[in-house]
């Protein structure tokens, strides 16, 4: 079922501040049996947003500053405010990090109408897929992650790989699980094409040790035998996964930077184009990835 | 008690790479003796080996990039040792701090994989080799007689 104009309106009503009105509305859809869709839009409208705030902010000089993302003090979840604010419904996290990220872009009546429009079908793309149980990554995933890249890379600015890991997290945490099917495929691609023709575990030790050596940051937060696990695994190699999840989920999203340093335009879309044919293929092999949120 | 005659020769042969004859000798130290003795000479060693191999100035990264050269040359190696740890352990050494919350199995099991890459690198000879092992064996017994 396409999301319903109630759904649109009831977020409308959110984001423009009116709770009371929202909240009346919500009970209505959850009676009519619509909060599955009301979330999948919620969620899409996470996604259109993020590609906003960081054109917004990537376009005018220094990017975000640190507190940029920070959750506004009634923003926390546990907190009674956050409760009215979002009725606990389940995609309330997300509907916090919409407000939040809204709050930065500060967009005009008629930026959210298209973000609404654009939420919307891309919610109705999620929908049909779900239904059909054909799941396929949607254009602005592809966007959200080329802009990923570009910011990754970007010079200048006010730490654009912060921003970016940032951006990373939120579009994760929008339930649009697609996204972390998409940056794995993108990170197989890029290991495999850093790697060509062909590689050696030694290689693969000795360069994940100069990324480590790279910087600081990169030397704390890059587990090296994570980095090397997921390196391998993505190469071809039949190893256990490392047991760590978040060592292997971080190793992937740090290696990202290096192993597209260089990626630009016709590389860049080259890329992205295996990655989507590849993600597209796990995705068809598991479709549930799609829908499940996290 | 001071080091052994022993003890030395069975830390010789392992980086002589002499391994079945480091095997025997190793199965064959006094297991007691060995916790004081043979643990303060491949220390001593290590500290040796270390403050030749990284001189003043020795960045963090230097130390990665060491460690990943050394990871690299064997599968077992990469297996065996653990880079953070590693990396870790050097770094305590060349900051004269004693690294916290590594146990000393895990401690002394790694100066070990050290010790054998750093000596790997001086490719010395034999009596290269000896010269050092008699070096490491006097600082040794100068921790051993301190300590009482």
């Amino acid at each position: 079922m396409p999301v319903s104009d109630d759904q649109v309106a009831a977020l409308r009503l959110l984001l423009a501040g009116d709770i009371d009105g929202h909240g009346r509305l919500y009970e209505q859809i959850s009676s009519a049996g619509g909060r599955e869709g009301y979330t999948v839009l919620v969620a899409a409208a996470l996604a259109e947003a993020i590609p906003l705030y960081i054109d917004q902010h990537s376009s005018t000089g220094p990017g975000p500053g640190p507190d940029a993302f920070r959750y506004r003090s009634h923003a926390d979840p546990a907190t009674d405010s956050a409760k009215d604010l979002t009725h606990g419904a389940p995609e309330g996290f997300q509907v916090l990090r919409l407000i939040e990220l809204l709050e930065g872009i500060q967009p005009c009546e008629e930026t959210l109408d298209r973000l609404l429009t654009d939420a919307r079908r891309l919610a109705d793309q999620i929908l049909a897929n779900q239904q059909r149980g054909v799941a396929a990554i949607p254009d602005v995933m592809v966007t959200a992650m080329r802009t990923y890249l570009s910011v990754l890379h970007a010079d200048g600015g006010a730490d654009p790989a912060e921003t970016a890991r940032r951006l990373v997290a939120q579009v994760k945490a929008s339930g649009v699980a697609g996204f972390e099917v998409l940056a794995l495929a993108v990170f197989t691609v890029a290991a495999r094409r850093r790697f060509a023709p062909a590689w050696t575990p030694a290689e693969v030790i000795r360069y994940v040790a100069r990324v480590r050596s790279g910087s600081p940051e990169m030397a704390a937060q890059l587990d090296a035998v994570a980095a090397e696990n997921q390196l391998r695994i993505a190469l071809g190699q039949d190893v256990p996964p490392h047991p760590d999840a978040a060592a292997r989920g971080k190793a992937q999203m740090f290696l990202l930077e290096p192993l597209t340093a260089g990626s630009a335009g016709g590389d860049l879309d080259s890329l992205l184009s295996d990655a989507r044919v590849m993600a597209d293929e796990m995705l068809a092999a598991s479709p549930a990835a799609l829908s499940r949120g996290r | 008690m001071p080091v052994t005659d022993e003890q030395e020769a069975t830390l010789r042969a392992q980086l002589a790479g002499r391994h079945e004859e480091h095997r025997r000798l190793l199965a064959a130290l006094d297991p007691v003796a060995a916790r004081t003795g043979y643990n303060a000479l491949v220390t001593a060693a290590f500290a040796l080996a270390a403050d030749s191999r990284f001189p003043d100035g020795t960045t963090p990264a230097d130390v990665i990039t060491w460690v990943g050269d050394i990871r690299s040359r064997a599968e077992s190696i990469a297996a065996r040792l653990d880079p953070h740890l590693a990396e870790r352990l050097i770094l305590a050494f060349l900051a004269s701090e004693e690294p916290a919350g590594i146990d000393p199995r895990t401690r002394f099991q790694t100066r070990l994989l050290l010790l054998a890459g750093l000596i790997a690198d001086q490719d010395p000879d034999p009596e290269g080799l000896g010269r050092f092992m008699a070096r490491a064996r006097k600082l040794a017994d100068e921790w051993l007689s301190r300590s009482g």
